[in-house]
């Protein structure tokens, strides 16, 4: 029984860890069971005193904007009833990033693209010394091409904000792990950010019911 | 005379987006959003192809609330992009965007 359960967390643990978009999700787990779904407290990111509250907040408005009943009264976890059945499923989440200061510098080059200047001059006189009444033209013509340059050294600088969660669902009875992702955003204001990144995360968790 | 008015106009245009770029710097520095992208859009004029500005136009668009434009923005910073990470940043927001 703990020998599958670590093999399991272990193929979760890696397919998140691999990057994968998608969600590790048990195949042998039956969600149509689940009543509750009961979200666990959450811890904050190193330095970023806060961020625990921030992200759990989130999730219970997110829950709460796809129609989910949430139930805040308990101090500790956050209950969110997903069905009419017996079994609760845990869902925690872990910070794995959570920066507020990045700079990023975007450079804006100004093209001379430069230009070709073409003067033609044309003369034309008559022939008096054969006293013929034939007239001769001649035409000179100068092309002066000017090179352009690229200037480079206007930019704009502005801070970054990023997010980055694990969720993970296991089940309150047996501790089977039966749900993991990774996700993370960014954007230009944390709250938003973090918005962002969790909507994702609890759409993919809605489809499950 | 008419090359005397190419350079005078050539020299305001550089100075027009030059001062784009300084107001656009201001404005997101100050939180105004919505003014930083209209300075940001007279800037891109000479750089049509380029990604970080994309990158950037498609932040404000989303911190204004304005998902199809950021969507738009996201396309074309992962057009015009070869850097794998800003591409793999594109790519999550036009899934996180596209998503219900």
């Amino acid at each position: 029984m703990i020998k599958k359960s670590v093999i399991y967390s272990c193929i979760f643990l890696f397919s998140c860890w691999s990057g994968s978009q998608d969600p590790a999700i048990s195949s042998k787990y039956d969600f149509k069971t689940v009543g509750t779904l009961e979200i666990a407290s959450i811890d904050d990111y190193p330095s970023a005193l806060g961020s625990g509250d921030m992200v759990l907040s989130s999730i219970s408005y997110n829950f709460l904007k796809y129609g989910y009943n949430v139930n805040t009264s308990d101090v500790n976890n956050s209950m969110v009833t997903v069905g009419k059945s017996s079994k609760t499923l845990l869902l925690s989440c872990i910070i794995t990033e959570f920066t507020d200061s990045k700079m990023v510098v975007v450079p804006f080059r100004h093209e001379d693209r430069g230009y070709t200047k073409t003067v033609v001059t044309q003369s034309s006189k008559d022939d008096e010394e054969n006293k013929k009444s034939e007239s001769s033209q001649s035409q000179t013509s100068t092309t002066t091409t000017h090179a352009g340059k690229i200037k480079e050294g206007e930019r704009v600088t502005y801070s970054q904000s990023r997010v980055g969660i694990v969720l993970k669902m296991t089940d309150r009875d047996t501790g089977d792990l039966v749900w993991s992702n990774s996700y993370w955003y960014s954007g230009l204001e944390m709250q938003r950010t973090i918005e962002s990144c969790v909507k994702t995360g609890i759409y993919q968790i809605k489809k499950l019911f | 005379m008419r090359l005397l008015t190419l350079l005078l106009s050539a020299s305001l245009l550089i100075a027009d987006n030059s001062n784009a770029v300084s107001k656009a710097s201001a404005a997101l520095k100050a939180g105004l959003f919505k003014d930083a992208l209209e300075h940001i859009s007279i800037a891109q004029e000479e750089n049509p192809k380029n990604a970080d500005i994309y990158r950037m136009k498609a932040l404000l668009h989303e911190a204004l609330d304005q998902p199809k434009k950021a969507l738009e923005s996201w396309k074309a910073c992962l057009e015009y992009s070869r850097d794998k990470n800003m591409r793999r940043e594109a790519k999550v927001h036009i899934k996180n965007l596209t998503a219900e």
